[in-house]
């Protein structure tokens, strides 16, 4: 704690709560726990989520009680009670159950809030993990370390945060946003350790905040039951009406004659008073006269008064109508229901062992009720397992073998790669050798497979026109063939250029992350039982931040987490990014260029640092040692990126500078920091972090994936300082860097650097646009590849100096006025320089701006370098040009390169998305080769040029309205900068790049038609493009997205914007089939649920072809239905297609000829196709053009075979004006929807799934269900009344939201025509067994009214009267509510069609309501009229007589549940027999021991008279089977005459297992007669 | 042995685990009726033929019982002192308004002459009833306090309100409605025989409550003397209302008197319904005259008439009767099971109907 408080603790200014934002400055110097510390007002980290202490326990959890209305109904019948008039009840024993209940309820709230606090110690003491060691260190001075960030205040969107540190003195601020927000219980995945600071602590953390809400829906059966209950206090009031009307008119009677006399049984209602004794001497004596005392007068009352008085006491009486108990019952039900869910074998998933999660307690027999199921396709039908399939690049398709067949079974999802054959053509037009010094045009002769390549007729199984499609396709080859011949016969070159560009789009546009060993992550073990907050029990398993820091002080700064302990050890040395890039050295006149690149391994850089290579020829480098460093030739860096002390940066410069002294002097401390000298230490780290990664690091949480230990940071700091004195300046942390620059500043710049520095700005103005041509595309067709290819084997031939190409450049860029200046050199040190270039542009005035235009010309290609030579030769020969030219790009020794080499197993690629996943290693198949990836970098194995590092400039993270991602970098081979991009077609071919040629124009078309081929094969389609930037454009580019990124308001509209900026003029590359196989049994299942009668809409973010085909191989479209497509694709499709949904609305109902619309230029593509029909497709090539393919919106000619079953297809586009409320377009939409058997939405977007069960929710009123498996599916499983999430591959977001959790889609059909109707069927008819239970008791007691003067008098003895809900009758609807079935679990699940008992709320009928309150009321009069006949008049105690009425209640109604139990087990046997012989016993203990207990008349021995009494008994076995008698008859009569379709089955099933005996026990028989005729 | 018990062990333990898992997985052995018409077809019989004949026996046994009920509400007064001026008497229930009226000092009497038909055999019981009588009056029947009739020192008697405490707030011995409306008219049953005359039938006044409750619900209060006197056990307490004389001097000594008094605890147990009965004697057999019981003949009832019913429509009976193993004469039970069998027997052949025509659906 101490250390936590020394090291972490830090100052919060305090600010008022009402604040827009919150400060949290990092402050070591205060004590946390002062009393000056204004970050008292911060919640601690101490997480308490117990709703009581000790001492709160009573009164809180009371006062929560008293919020539920039945327990102020209950409190408001005892304190009735307390009215001496009213009290019907003896006051003790009519709190009890009052009590009882209460004292149930707060056990239970007890026992979670033990649990809650059980977790809650468990998450606070959890051993704290945290290594702080680097803050410990000597040259880190915590008292400099003193920065704020604002943040905006705690909020429960998680996926929302804003905030900035206000840099130079303010006057600039680093943004912060949700990508630097590391939540609380996130799990980290491949991530060694994390930088950051607590912002938001112990209550305040998001998950926290939104754990509080608990999720409690209210089925559709409860809603029901609710409405009974409301009939039941009508019953109740009429009931209380009725009897205090008769009080009143009976008081009335007695009061007129008794006028004159005495009733002896109607003793005054006066009190005793002082008086009293004299009053009633004067009635005694008959002196009641008109002029009688006031006193007497007082004792009549006026009937309206007793009448009044009465109705009260009634409600208390008759209060068990409504039935209370019901709903503690069915809480009961539920959790045992749940319980046996759970523990369902057949939920369990062979690969994982994983079962389902019930999340939700409450509502289990909504499961039976589904009407309506709103799926997702990826990963919740299929697998989300990505098979790489098919591809097209640059109009030619490649089609690849499925090798592996198992994919669905035990496999993971890691071995995708390996199922599919490489294709042979591709790989040899990717690795087709390179042209060797001579122009690309007179390579060797394409072999004319090229053209084609393997092209097989495309099997279409789903679609049967495939035979059209195929010869249409044929026909379009043949005309085509020609011109694409000429296409790859003239270019091979650039189509090997485009394959290649394709495959490094495939491997750099993603976020894939590379790990050598996989990440050994604990699988989140989510509380499968009834978490009271699930939000927090669900995490336990996963290491937070602040569970690490349990008990810091909010904002807790400068936190490592280190890797959890089992996390395999990492060399850091291979993984030491600072080591290679330092090959510049190789120039430097201290260090042999052969030794250094032997002694670094490539290492990626996270940490981007900067390096200051000097080769000796620039002067102005060769001053900077020797001025900063005192002459030494020591290697000078530090991590910029760490903008915290951090071991890692420190022993990242130490592993530089220590072992391998050879080459320290090769990295020469390069810097701009004098020119920030103005800036405070603090700052300026935050300055370097906020300039090292492509968004602003130094907040929150900081996540890098790092791949060191660190432990072994720590061993090699140590010789780190042994080694360079100057190192020591520099390496310690990168706070040094601060300490650096102070000297740095404070020293005397020597003019000649203040020179450097200044004079080496070049104009980065949008004028450069030169430069562009030296990026030698040799993919462009445009002037600019003839130059390129003249100037790259020149420059690799000379050496690559860096003069000559500045020289170049200067030649080149003809609109520069300044030539470029200064050359950094290495590719690896590149991203960081620059980016911290970047950032100076920023922070310095414009003049000042430093580009370093020469690094960019620097590395030439090596794939043009190597192209000189033979393949494979080239590593050698890259090595060479390496060291002579200096220049890095290609790695000297790919042996080197951390042991990743060609012969290595391929690295473990994780990625978020398996898409991702497959087409990277798809591409590491053809050879191209992700070895590593950080922010910054990209190594990547390209064929035919080595390992280059591509720097990342800049990422554009997909997002569902973009539907793209892109990704810019810096090719290493030419310095130039591109844009590669992979999103969705829609999302690539809109922002294609319109001018081409007539071959690129053609391409498109091809890549058109295989995306169109491959989305009917159900493959899910990526568009491949690119696109150059110009470095001026770049530039120009880059101010605006900075500021964009700055900013803080509408950050994400700016960012949007500035993303479109960049993402349009695109180069079509090409585009990919994944296949995602189905997950096994999907099919059956959705056929079954189809069968079930359960409407099942796909919504999937897929094309709308791909999706079609996966609903017709998932069976949700059979063959025989009617399609029906609704594509509008502008505004202005309303008005038609209101027309479209209204006639097809109408034909729907009933057969009509299709109406004549002709949507004269509507843009609403509307096409109606049926399949089995032959007409599929007609606008397959028109395709190409959504917006031409005109088609009139016209409903299929469906109208003769109108009792089709339909299907509706839509796309998300549609679907926005559908969805909009202005076009009112939904009523109509959902009209025809609902007459359709299965919808598919394609393309919609999370939102628009969650608006779609909205709507089919509110305006359909139907029951809906939503599954999903992924983070995007969120919203819709929240949104839909049961929300089923599928742990998948793809997290646990899904998971988290959800009702139920299952791990295979087709655990749906069991979940739902098996357990759910189970659930609905036994709830359902428990609750109408407790509206009958209770109106029978209560019945009762109204009858009795009628012999008791209407005076409220209990009939029975008040213990049996609460015993007789609370324990005589309490067990059985449990035991039958739980597990009652009212058929076998084999007849539900081949018979889905039964499913329709619950759908169709066949079960639970209002009217069933009546009937059961008729039954109850038959059985009441049997049950009390019996008892009158046959004890009326006779000499029989009343108490008697009451208990032989509960005696033939208790049989009557345990006979009641007895013929609603379906199938008998020892479970029900027991609970009856439990039921009457807990009568007994407390009977006989009740009557045999007391004598006059708790103010009761006593009913002592009555218990013995009654059983000993024959007389008693003939009571109560006629009474109890003349009760039961109707319900019998009703049940057997039904069964005979009406069986309900459950019942039919039920007996066919029994019918054919008789048979079945018969027949087995005929054949042992007539063995049996063979077996003896033998003998 | 000790390896069978192992065994034995093993596999009990083993079977529970089964047990266990099946519960678990809802897997127990299940038995499925299906209520058609088939199936229940003996059920319907079954009830049918157990019900008629019992109910048959119960009729019988109801016959078996000889009943005889004498309603005395308005029966006229016998005392000369009440001859009205036209000749006639004055009816008792008038006469026991008149201030004069005190009960409990003969004041008006009555005898009304019965003919008992048929001989009433072995052991005779004598109630009397009242009807529209609601001893079941909510207020009413909660007018008592069973601590105080158990014999434990009460100080707390709000239960009986208003008939508690009398104005000296001396507590009512017993306390309560009930117990202040305790039946006080005293019957007595003359045998006028050809031979002998008339003559009285021995009645006796025990055994008539629950043992339960004369030895342990109703006990007279610990103390020297049973009377109100100092240290007395109804030391301080004052005697009901309506009452004429105290508790104590209630029945006879010494097992039949105080809270003890059998008629007070038959009294005290409140009728189910307004109209009922309660005993009030019976014959005493061990005399030779009326060792079976009574013989078909003359009775004449002398009614000590006190207790007014009539004021509020109420009736009083005086009620001999033979008992059987059911109680009393009571034809409902018989009729209702007759039938409550006729009618499952029906049904038994509407579902043979049912089944012949559509059990092969």
């Amino acid at each position: 704690m101490s250390l936590y408080q020394r090291l972490l603790s830090l100052v919060g200014r305090s600010l008022p709560a009402e604040q827009a934002t919150r400060t949290v400055v990092v402050n070591h110097t205060l004590q946390p726990d002062n009393a000056t510390n204004p970050n008292a007002s911060h919640p601690s980290n101490r997480v308490t989520t117990t709703k009581y202490n000790l001492v709160t326990f009573i009164p809180k959890n009371l006062f929560e009680q008293f919020h539920r209305f039945a327990n102020i109904y209950f409190l408001f019948i005892v304190l009735l009670n307390f009215v001496p008039s009213i009290n019907a009840f003896a006051k003790e024993v009519a709190m009890l159950p009052l009590l009882f209940v209460l004292s149930v309820t707060a056990l239970k709230d007890l026992f979670e809030d033990r649990r809650r606090y059980n977790s809650d110690k468990r998450v606070n003491n959890s051993s704290c993990r945290v290594y702080c060691r680097c803050l410990d260190d000597d040259n880190f001075d915590v008292q400099k370390l003193n920065f704020s960030v604002e943040i905006s205040p705690p909020t429960t969107k998680i996926y929302h945060f804003l905030g900035s540190i206000p840099v130079a003195e303010g006057t600039r601020r680093i943004a912060l946003n949700e990508s630097n927000l590391l939540l609380r219980s996130c799990f980290v995945k491949n991530t060694d350790f994390v930088e950051g600071l607590v912002v938001y602590a112990g209550s305040e953390t998001k998950v926290m905040l939104n754990s509080s809400s608990s999720r409690y829906k209210r089925s559709r059966l409860e809603r029901h039951m609710n409405t009974s209950v409301v009939c039941c206090v009508a019953i109740l009031l009429v009931m209380c009406f009725l009897s205090a009307t008769g009080s009143g008119v009976w008081q009335a009677y007695f009061d007129k004659v008794s006028a004159g006399g005495v009733v002896p049984f109607l003793p005054p209602v006066m009190p005793s008073l002082n008086g009293g004794g004299d009053a009633l001497e004067e009635l005694v004596r008959g002196e009641v006269s008109e002029d009688a005392s006031p006193a007497v007068r007082r004792l009549s009352t006026s009937p309206g008064w007793v009448a009044f008085l009465s109705f009260w006491t009634f409600v208390i009486i008759f209060q068990v109508i409504i039935p209370i108990a019901l709903y503690v019952t069915i809480e009961i039900i539920k959790m045992l229901q749940v319980y046996h869910i759970q523990n369902d074998p057949c939920f369990v998933d062979a690969r994982n062992g994983s079962s389902i999660e019930c999340r939700a307690m409450n509502i289990t027999e909504e499961l039976g009720q589904v009407q309506y199921v709103f799926t997702d396709k990826t990963g919740t039908l299929t697998e989300n397992n990505m098979v790489f399939q098919r591809c097209s690049i640059n109009g030619v398709d490649y089609e690849h073998q499925i090798t592996t067949d198992k994919l669905d079974t035990e496999e993971g999802g890691e071995n995708c790669g390996d199922s599919f054959e490489i294709n042979k053509q591709l790989y040899d037009d990717l690795h087709r050798p390179a042209p060797s010094g001579t122009s690309p045009g007179q390579q060797q002769d394409p072999s004319p497979s090229l053209m084609y390549h393997q092209r097989r007729p495309l099997p279409d199984p789903a679609a049967p026109d495939q035979q059209t499609m195929q010869q249409q396709q044929q026909k379009q080859q043949q005309e085509q063939q020609s011109l694409q011949r000429h296409l790859h016969q003239q270019h091979p070159e650039v189509h090997q250029e485009r394959i290649l560009n394709f495959m490094l789009t495939l491997v750099l546009c993603n976020t894939v992350i590379v790990a050598k060993t996989p990440h050994r992550d604990k699988p989140a073990t989510s509380g499968s039982g009834n978490p009271p907050t699930p939000g927090v029990d669900d995490y336990h398993s996963v290491i937070t931040p602040s569970r690490l820091i349990p008990s810091l002080r909010a904002f807790t700064p400068l936190i490592r987490i280190p890797p959890l302990p089992e996390r395999p050890y990492l060399n850091l040395r291979s993984l030491n990014p600072f080591n290679r890039p330092l090959s510049p050295i190789a120039s430097s006149p201290t260090a042999s260029p052969e030794v250094c690149p032997k002694h670094h391994n490539a290492g990626n850089t996270k940490s981007p640092a900067i390096f200051m290579q000097h080769d000796g020829k620039n002067p102005s480098l060769q001053f900077v040692p020797a001025t900063l460093l005192g002459g030494e030739n020591s290697a000078a860096h530090f991590n910029l990126k760490d903008p915290t002390p951090s071991l890692g940066s420190q022993s990242l410069v130490s592993e530089l500078g220590g072992p391998d002294s050879e080459m320290s002097s090769c990295a020469t401390f390069c810097t701009d920091v004098p020119l920030d000298s103005s800036l405070t230490p603090a700052t300026e780290i935050l300055s370097f972090s906020s300039s090292s990664a492509d968004g602003p690091h130094v907040m929150a949480a900081n996540v890098s994936a790092r791949h060191s230990t660190p432990g072994k940071e720590l061993q090699s700091s140590v010789p780190a300082k042994s080694v360079t004195s100057a190192s020591n300046v520099f390496n310690s942390s990168s706070l040094s860097v601060s300490k650096a620059s102070d000297d740095l500043s404070s020293s005397s710049l020597s003019p000649s650097q203040m020179n450097w520095a200044y004079k080496t700005p070049c104009a980065a103005q949008s004028t450069n646009l030169p430069l562009m041509h030296l990026t030698l595309n040799p993919l462009s067709d445009s002037a600019g590849d003839a130059t390129s290819r003249i100037i790259a084997p020149e420059l690799a031939r000379e050496g690559l100096c860096n003069s000559a190409f500045i020289s170049s450049t200067s030649e080149s860029s003809l609109g520069s006025s300044r030539a470029p200046c200064s050359v950094y050199g290495s590719a690896p040190s590149n991203s960081s320089s620059e980016e911290r270039f970047r950032h100076e542009t920023r922070l310095t005035p414009p003049n000042t701006l430093k580009i370093p235009l020469g690094r960019i010309y620097a590395p030439r290609s090596p794939l043009k370098s190597s192209r000189r030579t033979d393949n494979s030769s080239y590593s050698s020969s890259s090595l060479e040009a390496s060291s002579v030219s200096g220049e890095t790009a290609p790695v000297p020794d790919k042996d080197e390169l951390l042991g990743v080499t060609k012969e290595e197993p391929k690295p473990l690629y994780e990625a978020e998305s398996p898409d991702e996943l497959a087409l990277v290693e798809a591409a590491f198949k053809y050879g191209v080769r992700l070895l590593r990836r950080d922010a910054h970098t990209a190594l990547v194995d390209v064929p035919g040029a080595g390992v280059l590092q591509f720097e990342v400039l800049h990422v554009f993270p997909f997002d569902s309205t973009r539907k793209r991602m892109s990704v810019m970098v810096r090719d290493p081979r030419t310095k130039s900068i591109i844009l590669y991009c992979k999103g969705a077609d829609s999302a690539i071919l809109d922002n294609l790049d319109r001018v081409g040629n007539q071959l690129d124009q053609f391409r498109q078309f091809r890549t058109h038609q295989h995306l169109y081929v491959y989305s009917k094969k159900g493959l899910r389609t990526l568009c491949v493009a690119t696109r150059h930037v110009s470095e001026a454009e770049y530039l120009w580019w880059r101010r605006g997205h900075d500021e964009a990124e700055a900013s803080f308001a509408d950050r994400e509209f700016k960012l949007q914007n500035s993303y479109k900026l960049m993402e349009k003029s695109l180069t079509l590359l090409g585009a990919t089939g994944i296949e995602d196989r189905l997950q096994p049994l999907v099919p059956e299942t959705l056929e079954a649920l189809r069968a079930a009668g359960i409407v099942v809409w796909l919504l999937t973010g897929d094309k709308q072809e791909t999706a079609i085909n996966v609903a017709h191989s998932a069976a949700l479209f059979s063959p025989t239905m009617q399609i029906m497509k609704v594509n509008a694709t502008t505004q202005h499709a309303e008005e038609t297609m209101r027309r479209f949904l209204e006639s097809c609305g109408m034909r729907a109902r009933r057969p009509r000829q299709a109406p004549d619309d002709d949507d004269a230029g509507s843009v609403l593509s509307v096409t109606a196709t049926d399949v089995a029909a032959d007409n599929v497709h007609a606008s397959t090539t028109s395709m190409t053009d959504v917006s031409s393919s005109l088609m009139a919106a016209t409903c299929p000619d469906a109208a003769p075979d109108d009792d089709k079953e339909r299907g509706l297809v839509v796309d998300g586009k549609t679907l926005t004006f559908i969805l909009d409320r202005r076009t009112s377009l939904g009523p109509l939409f959902l009209e025809l929807a609902g007459q359709c058997r299965s919808v598919l939405i394609s393309r919609a977007t999370p939102l628009q799934k969650a608006l779609v069960v909205k709507l089919a929710k509110r305006d359909l009123g139907v029951l809906s269900m939503a599954v999903g498996d992924g983070a995007n599916d969120v919203s819709m499983i929240q949104t839909a009344d049961v929300g089923v999430g599928i742990s998948g591959v793809e997290g646990r977001q899904a998971v988290m939201c959800s009702d139920f959790a299952i791990s295979r889609f087709c655990h749906l059909q069991r979940l739902l025509l098996l357990h759910g109707h189970w659930c609905h069927h036994r709830l359902a008819s428990i609750i109408l067994y407790f509206f009958y239970k209770n109106a029978n008791l209560v019945l009762v007691l109204l009858w009795y009214q009628f012999y008791c003067s209407f005076t409220g008098n209990n009939f029975m003895d008040q213990m049996y009267l609460i015993q007789f809900s609370l324990t005589f009758t309490s067990v059985p609807p449990v035991i039958v509510g739980a597990y009652d079935k009212d058929a076998p679990s084999s007849v539900l699940l081949s018979e889905p069609h039964l499913y329709d008992a619950g759908r169709l709320d066949q079960v639970f009928k209002h009217s069933y309501f009546w009937v059961n309150i008729l039954d109850a009321a038959f059985q009441s009069i049997v049950m009390f009229f019996f008892a009158l006949g046959a004890y009326y008049g006779g000499d029989s105690g009343g108490d008697l007589v009451a208990l032989t009425v509960v005696h033939s209640c208790l049989l009557g109604q345990l006979l009641t549940i007895a013929l609603e139990i379906k199938s008998w087990t020892i479970l029900h046997v027991a609970s009856l027999v439990f039921s009457l012989v807990i009568f007994h016993v407390f009977s006989m203990a009740y009557t045999m021991s007391c004598v006059a207990c708790f103010g009761l008349q006593s009913v002592y021995w009555v218990y013995p008279h009654a059983m000993t009494s024959p007389l008693h008994w003939c009571v109560v076995i006629l009474s109890s089977i003349t009760a039961v008698l109707p319900r019998f008859v009703y049940r057997c009569g039904q069964t005979s005459l009406w069986p309900t379709a459950v019942q039919t089955s039920v007996l066919r099933y029994r019918r054919l297992q008789r048979q079945r005996r018969l027949q087995e026990k005929l054949a042992g028989q007539n063995l049996g007669c063979r077996g003896s005729s033998t003998v | 042995m000790s390896v069978n018990n192992g065994m034995s062990d093993h596999t009990a333990k083993s079977r529970n685990s089964k047990f266990k898992q099946k519960f678990k997985q809802q897997r127990l052995p299940a038995w499925q009726p299906i209520l058609t018409a088939d199936t229940v077809l003996p059920a319907f019989f079954l009830i049918g033929l157990l019900f008629v004949p019992l109910g048959v026996a119960l009729l019988l046994f109801s016959d078996g019982v000889v009943e005889v009920q004498v309603d005395y509400t308005e029966c006229p007064s016998v005392d000369p002192r009440h001859r009205d001026p036209l000749g006639g008497h004055f009816l008792c229930k008038d006469l026991i308004l008149r201030p004069e009226f005190v009960p409990g000092e003969n004041f008006c009497y009555c005898d009304i002459e019965f003919n008992v038909t048929t001989a009433m055999e072995n052991e005779v019981f004598m109630y009397y009833g009242l009807d529209n009588y609601y001893q079941n009056h909510r207020r009413y029947v909660k007018s008592r306090d069973d601590k105080q009739l158990a014999g434990k020192q009460v100080t707390d008697v709000s239960d009986c309100s208003p008939f508690d405490r009398d104005n000296r707030s001396r507590i009512y011995a017993p306390c309560g409605a009930i117990a202040n409306s305790f039946f006080n008219d005293s019957l007595k049953l003359y045998f006028t025989d050809s031979q002998k005359g008339k003559q009285e039938v021995p009645l006796r006044g025990d055994n008539i409550a629950w043992d339960s409750d004369k030895n342990i619900k109703f006990k007279n209060p610990p103390g020297k003397t049973l009377d109100d006197k100092e240290g007395g056990a109804f030391e301080n307490t004052v005697k009901p209302l309506y009452w004429t004389k105290p508790v104590f001097k209630l029945g006879s000594p010494p097992n039949n008197t105080g809270y003890e008094n059998e008629d007070l605890i038959v009294w005290m147990r409140t009728a189910a319904f307004p109209s009922f009965r309660k005993l009030y004697r019976r014959v005493d057999n061990s005399n030779l005259e009326f060792k079976k019981g009574l013989a078909a003949g003359l009775y004449t009832l002398h009614v000590d008439y006190n207790y007014p019913v009539h004021t509020f429509g109420g009736r009083k009976r005086m009620i001999l009767s033979t008992t059987s193993f059911l109680g009393g004469k009571n034809n409902f039970l018989g009729i209702a099971y007759i039938t409550a069998g006729c009618v499952c027997f029906l049904l038994g052949v509407v579902f043979l109907v049912i089944h012949v025509k559509f059990g092969e659906r």
